[in-house]
C-alpha cells in the first residue's frame, strides 16, 4: 500500500503546453462499459493497488486511454473515496488536455482532502487553460495557502498574473520565490569571484531556477510596455533603436517567451515514475 | 496487510508530510527503482499487466519478477512471467515458473495454456495438446485454450482438428477478431496443403491461380517445405492478457 504514497510523493515537476488546445470534452457515455475483473477474490486495498500499478505503466506507456479505465476502476467501482486514484486520474486527463474532466477529478480530490495543495495547483493549471483566471487564482493560493513554501504554486501564480499584466504581483511572487528557495544565494555562490574553477556545484533544485526565467520574462514585457508607451507618446518620430528592441521583444513575446501559451506551468506529477522505466 | 482505514492513515500522513515539506520535495524524478521497495505485490502485477498486454515482455518479467518478491504465491504472476520468460527465449525459467505456478494451484488454466504455448515454441506438438486438451478439460470454453490448439493442430498439419477447435472458439466468442484471423490462417494452410495435392498431381512448373495473398500464402508454403513451424508461432495467445 506503499504504492499509493509513492505515487502521491513523486512530486517531479512537469513543463505542460496547456492553452494552445482547446479543452475536449469528456463527460459522454463511455463507448464501451468499464471492466475492472481484475484480482475480484481480493481485497479492496488489494485491487486499488493493482489499478494503481496498471494505470501508471499505462501512462508511462502513453495509453492514456488505458490509464484513465485503470484509474476509474478504482474511483468508479472500488472507492470512490480514494483521493490518489482522482489526483491520478486528474494527471491523465491533463494530459489529454481534457481540462474539464481534470478540474472535476482535482476538485473531487480536493473535496476529499482539502490539503492537497499539488491538486489545487493542477486545477489552477486546467482552469487557467480554460480562461476561468479569477478560479485559477483562487486555486493557486490555496495551494500556497495549503503549502506556504509551495514554490511551484507561486510561480503559476506569476506567469498567471503575468499573462494578465499584473506584473508588479508576478514579480513579488516570483521574488519571494527565489528568497524562499535560497536559489539567490545559490547564485552568489556561482557568480563569486574568487570560486575556484574546479570548485563542486551547490545543489539546488532546478525548478528553483524557473523563477528567474519567469521573472526575465515578465521584466521583458515590462520593457515592451514602456518602450511601446515611449513610441506611442513620440508618434512617428520615436528612435529607432528603441522601435527595433521593441519589435524584437515583441517578437519574443508572441513566441518563445509567451506565457499565456500554458507552456511555463508547473503541473505536480502525482504519477511516481519509479519503477515503470526499470 | 494494511486495512483501508490504515490506507488512509498512510496517505494522510502522506499529505501532511507534504505539507511541512521544504525544497527536498523539489527533487527530480526519482532515479528508477525496477523493485521499489515501497510497492506491494498487487501493484506490479498491474504493471506487470500493461506490459505484458503491449507484449513488452522484458518488462512484464521485471514487474512479474518484483510481485513474486513480494507474494511467490501467486499463480497469475507465475502463469504470466512463465509466458513473458518463454516468448524472450528462457524455457527453462519458464517452466520452472509453471511449475511452481501448478505447485501452488493444479487448477491453474492459464498455467496450461502458457505451457502449451511453450511446448508448441518448442514443437513439442504432443505436449502442447496435452496441456491445452487440460485446460479444456477444466474449462471446456476456454477461447484461449481452443485457440491455441487449433494453432497447434494446424502447425501439425491436422486441419480438421484444427477447424474444430477455432469453430468451437468461434461460438464462444464470434466477436474476437483473433479468431477469425486464425481460422484464415488455417484456412490458408488448408488451401497451401490443396495446392500440395495440386503440385503433386499437376507437376511443379503448373502455373498456380494469381494471386492473393501471396504474402501468407508463401510463409505456409514454405512451413510446409522446410517443416518449420515457425511461421504459426506469431499466432499463439497467452492464457489472458
Amino acid at each position: 500500500m506503499k504504492r499509493m504514497i509513492m505515487t502521491v510523493m513523486a512530486l517531479a515537476m512537469l513543463a505542460i503546453g496547456v492553452f494552445s488546445v482547446s479543452a475536449q470534452q469528456n463527460d459522454e457515455p463511455r463507448q464501451t462499459p468499464l471492466v475492472c475483473d481484475a484480482f475480484t477474490d481480493r481485497a479492496d486495498t488489494d485491487r486499488i493497488s493493482y489499478y494503481m500499478g496498471e494505470g501508471i505503466a499505462n501512462y508511462y506507456a502513453g495509453l492514456y486511454e488505458r490509464a484513465e479505465d485503470s484509474f476509474s476502476c478504482i474511483v468508479e467501482q472500488i472507492d470512490d473515496d480514494y483521493a490518489p486514484g482522482y489526483t491520478a486520474r486528474g494527471q491523465v486527463y491533463m494530459a489529454q488536455r481534457d481540462y474539464v474532466e481534470a478540474s472535476e477529478d482535482y476538485g473531487s480530490a480536493i473535496n476529499l482532502d482539502g490539503n492537497l495543495f499539488g491538486a489545487y495547483n493542477n486545477r489552477g493549471i486546467a482552469r487557467a487553460s480554460r480562461g476561468l483566471n479569477d478560479e485559477a487564482l483562487e486555486d493557486f493560493a490555496a495551494a500556497i495557502a495549503a503549502a506556504s513554501d509551495y514554490r511551484p504554486a507561486r510561480i503559476n501564480r506569476a506567469v498567471l498574473n503575468a499573462t494578465l499584466e499584473n506584473y508588479e504581483s508576478a514579480i513579488a511572487d516570483l521574488e519571494q520565490a527565489i528568497t524562499e528557495s535560497g536559489i539567490d544565494d545559490v547564485l552568489t555562490e556561482l557568480e563569486r569571484p574568487d570560486r575556484p574553477s574546479d570548485a563542486p556545484r551547490p545543489g539546488y533544485e532546478p525548478i528553483d531556477a524557473q523563477a528567474y526565467a519567469i521573472l526575465g520574462i515578465v521584466y521583458s514585457n515590462y520593457a515592451l510596455e514602456n518602450f511601446e508607451s515611449y513610441i506611442t507618446l513620440m508618434r512617428g518620430d520615436a528612435d529607432q533603436r528603441v522601435q527595433s528592441a521593441a519589435g524584437s521583444l515583441q517578437s519574443r513575446a508572441n513566441f518563445d517567451l509567451r506565457l499565456d501559451d500554458g507552456s511555463y506551468y508547473l503541473l505536480t506529477d502525482f504519477i511516481a515514475a519509479t519503477f515503470t522505466g526499470g | 496487510m494494511p486495512s483501508r482505514g490504515a490506507m488512509r492513515h498512510l496517505i494522510a500522513l502522506l499529505a501532511c508530510g507534504l505539507l511541512v515539506w521544504g525544497g527536498s520535495a523539489f527533487a527530480q524524478t526519482p532515479t528508477p527503482d525496477p523493485c521499489d521497495p515501497t510497492a506491494d505485490a498487487a501493484f506490479f502485477t498491474g504493471v506487470g499487466d500493461s506490459a505484458f498486454r503491449l507484449r513488452d515482455y522484458s518488462r512484464a518479467d521485471r514487474a512479474y519478477t518484483c510481485a513474486l518478491a513480494r507474494d511467490p504465491a501467486s499463480p497469475d504472476a507465475l502463469a504470466r512471467r512463465g509466458y513473458a520468460r518463454s516468448v524472450q527465449g528462457d524455457d527453462a525459467g519458464a517452466l520452472a515458473d509453471f511449475e511452481a505456478a501448478l505447485t501452488l494451484n493444479e487448477s491453474a488454466i492459464d498455467v496450461y495454456v502458457n505451457r502449451g504455448a511453450l511446448y508448441m515454441r518448442q514443437g513439442n506438438f504432443a505436449l502442447a495438446i496435452a496441456d491445452l486438451t487440460l485446460a479444456l478439460a477444466l474449462e471446456p470454453d476456454n477461447t484461449r485454450a481452443l485457440h491455441n490448439r487449433a494453432v497447434v493442430h494446424a502447425a501439425e498439419g491436422s486441419f480438421a482438428l484444427a477447424l474444430a477447435d477455432i469453430d468451437a472458439a468461434l461460438a464462444v466468442a464470434p466477436d474476437d477478431p483473433d479468431l477469425h484471423a486464425a481460422k484464415g490462417a488455417i484456412y490458408l494452410g488448408l488451401a497451401n496443403a490443396s495446392y500440395g495435392q495440386f503440385r503433386a498431381l499437376a507437376g511443379d512448373t503448373t502455373p498456380f491461380f494469381g494471386g492473393a495473398p501471396a504474402g501468407l500464402y508463401l510463409a505456409f508454403e514454405r512451413n510446409t517445405v522446410t517443416g518449420n513451424f515457425g511461421e504459426w508461432l506469431g499466432l499463439l495467445r497467452p492464457g489472458r492478457d
